[in-house]
């Protein structure tokens, strides 16, 4: 069978030789190709209470793949700051309330659920996502 | 760049990165948000220009007066969201004003 692709190695590894750790492509290998990426900012209600059920917003972003891809969403949290980014919902230990996002993909949309626990008033939490064209 | 803003307050609201984008992201990309109708959510796809050299298409940059704004944009995502969109009385941009202290988070 012929042996044929496309291989960049690291710098100091011989491309023909160097083990597939070693390199920073190989096409024999799949890999996670960009479809879109973003950011975006989004004013969440208040807590209804303090410790209570926590302000919601959903951001839907259309994709239109027709198809579920692959993706990534990371957003700030009302208890971090606005420089430090989490793939998660962050819940403290006994608090009801999850702050933070939650994240959906469908075949046309990709849904960011975010939470605020705050009950002290609107905050505003900034998401970024990655959509591939890789199918979930 | 594609920015994403409300039409009535000039507010940025989101973005999708990059100078090139799949057809499906020029046609079909848009976003909704809770608490905002999706007709006063204006999508602006930022126009660009190639820059050559010797003759050789280079790289395509932004065709903006307020390219300075795109660049700051590029290179730092959390300016997008200190800074609004101008519009005028018909809801065109005219440009791109810092905000100042009002959307922290």
């Amino acid at each position: 069978m012929t042996n044929y692709g496309i291989k960049v190695s690291q710098a100091g590894y011989d491309v023909k030789t160097a083990n597939k750790e070693n390199l920073v492509f190989s096409s024999k290998y799949n890999t996670l190709k960009l479809f879109s990426n973003g950011s975006g900012s989004q004013s969440v209600p208040a807590a209804t209470a303090p410790y209570g059920p926590p302000g919601t917003a959903t951001v839907e972003i259309t994709h239109n793949l027709g198809y579920k891809p692959a993706f990534i969403v990371f957003c700030t949290s009302i208890w971090r700051s606005n420089d430090k980014f989490s793939p998660y919902a962050y819940k403290s230990i006994g608090a009801i309330s999850p702050d933070g996002g939650q994240y959906a993909v469908d075949t046309t949309k990709l849904y960011i659920h975010l939470y605020n626990g705050d009950s002290g008033g609107a905050r505003t939490i900034y998401y970024r996502y990655h959509i591939y064209y890789n199918e979930l | 760049m594609i920015l994403f803003y409300n039409k009535k307050t000039g507010e940025i609201i989101g973005e999708i990165e990059g100078r090139v984008h799949d057809p499906l992201v020029v046609r079909g990309a848009k976003i909704s948000v809770s608490g905002t109708d999706d007709k006063d959510i204006g999508k602006y796809i930022v126009p660009t220009k190639p820059r050559k050299q010797k003759g050789r298409i280079v790289e395509l940059v932004p065709d903006v007066p307020f390219t300075d704004k795109i660049l700051l944009f590029e290179q730092d995502k959390s300016e997008i969201y200190k800074h609004k969109l101008a519009l005028d009385k018909s809801g065109q941009i005219k440009g791109i004003i810092k905000l100042y202290g009002s959307r922290s988070g």
